[in-house]
């Protein structure tokens, strides 16, 4: 299958730079599969998980904590603030988030309910992508 | 002649455990500006990829003038986010922050300090500045921007915020830094008119509107960390600088009291022999 070059980058430099032949995410709009010649697209990714399939044919799963993909014509990008594979995530420390999430929102009355829920949900996909893959 | 000789000697010992704090702080700069280098260097292709789908967007839909955060509010107050050091030591660095800042505040202005030296500084004036990011500059730490960036955009929505501006040191190179001011709300549209851009057609899911809502606090995230790396990059550059040159300093001084002190000492073996010779002959 024709593959196309997908760069994910992070506050932290360049997380991987790959060829892959399918790119798969969640956008705000819904859940999108990207192949290679995709017209151009911008688009916001949701706190999801994601996965492509590289030249290996072999399917790659990552929790992403948020961000944008950008499909050029050259390469296509995903910027993020954070993105980690199943055996990157540290499960002990989503699961403590995940807590601490859980307990702001119990007693919501000084606290940004927005951000712990944002918390809440990244520990949750994070847990969910440790645990599946 | 004696005494002379042991004043001397003891300001050669404080000079010589001077020279050695100022090496080794010279020694801990280096090391610290090329991880600062390096983060800089990391940090530029995330900056450069938002900066690039902004001017996309930005070039592709002209005329998107109603959206808030390129839109000019007429009410609410200015803010500053100054970047100084936390620590002294770094010859000219905070100093010329302070120039630069004082030219541009005015008494009404918000200040978000980071670096503890510029906090100290506004206290000396009484006036009072943002403490919550103070240490952001040591820490480093993105949550903390993305924190910072969501209070200013949000204010900046309810129009209790005027326009962001940034005065941070732009590294220029290893001996060269100067305090630029910046701004960042409202987007100023030409900053993007060099980018170069696909003009082509490209898709918005869900449209442009939305993307560019997202896409603008995910920007000022980055430009503000890169501002902050950068900022500590001249830190470490004019510590190194200076601490090099305090070193060098020491080196010569040093060598000039060694001179006086062998000259003394000649000094007090000369007078001692005439005196003797003296004595002898008087026999």
């Amino acid at each position: 299958m024709k593959t196309f070059k997908l760069k994910i980058i992070t506050p932290k430099g360049v997380y991987r730079e790959t060829d892959v032949e399918i790119l798969n995410i969640r956008s705000s709009g819904g859940q999108m599969g990207i192949l290679a010649n995709h017209i151009p697209l911008v688009s916001g990714i949701e706190i999801s998980e994601m996965n492509y399939i590289d030249q290996n044919s072999q399917r790659q799963y990552f929790a992403i904590a948020g961000g944008f993909v950008y499909v050029g014509e050259q390469e296509t990008v995903i910027i993020a603030n954070a993105i980690e594979s199943p055996e990157e995530i540290d499960l002990q420390r989503a699961e403590a988030s995940k807590q601490r999430a859980q307990q702001r929102l119990k007693n919501p009355e000084d606290i940004d309910v927005l951000r712990a829920e944002i918390s809440l949900k990244k520990a949750l996909m994070r847990i969910h992508v440790k645990t599946t893959y | 002649m004696a005494s002379d000789m042991q004043s001397i000697k003891r300001r050669m010992k404080s000079v010589e455990s001077t020279k050695k704090i100022t090496k080794a702080m010279q020694l801990v700069a280096t090391s610290k500006l090329r991880k600062a280098r390096n983060q800089l260097t990391e940090l530029k292709p995330y900056y450069s990829t938002v900066q690039e789908i902004v001017a996309e967007i930005l070039s592709d839909n002209q005329g998107m003038v109603d959206n808030p955060y390129l839109k000019e509010n007429h009410d609410g107050k200015k803010v500053y986010i100054v970047v100084t050091s936390s620590l002294g030591l770094c010859g000219g660095y905070n100093a010329n922050v302070f120039k630069v800042m004082m030219e541009n505040i005015h008494a009404e202005d918000e200040v978000y300090m980071i670096g503890r030296k510029g906090a100290n500084y506004l206290n000396h004036y009484q006036i009072s500045c943002h403490l919550d990011y103070v240490d952001l500059n040591s820490t480093l730490d993105f949550k903390d921007v993305i924190r910072l960036v969501r209070e200013l955009t949000q204010r900046y929505k309810n129009h209790s915020i005027q326009s962001i501006q940034i005065i941070y040191t732009q590294f220029v190179n290893n001996l060269t830094f100067t305090p630029t001011v910046v701004d960042l709300l409202p987007i100023q549209t030409n900053l993007f008119e060099n980018t170069s851009t696909t003009k082509k057609e490209t898709l918005f899911e869900p449209d442009p509107q939305t993307v560019l809502n997202d896409l603008i606090p995910m920007y000022l995230q980055s430009v503000i960390y890169g501002y902050l790396v950068e900022s500590v990059t001249s830190e470490n550059a004019s510590r190194r600088t200076s601490m090099e040159n305090a070193t060098d300093n020491a080196e010569e001084l040093i060598e000039e009291l060694l001179l006086k002190y062998n000259q003394a000492r000649q000094t007090a073996i000369t007078n001692e022999i005439s005196e003797i010779v003296a004595g002898a002959n008087a026999q």
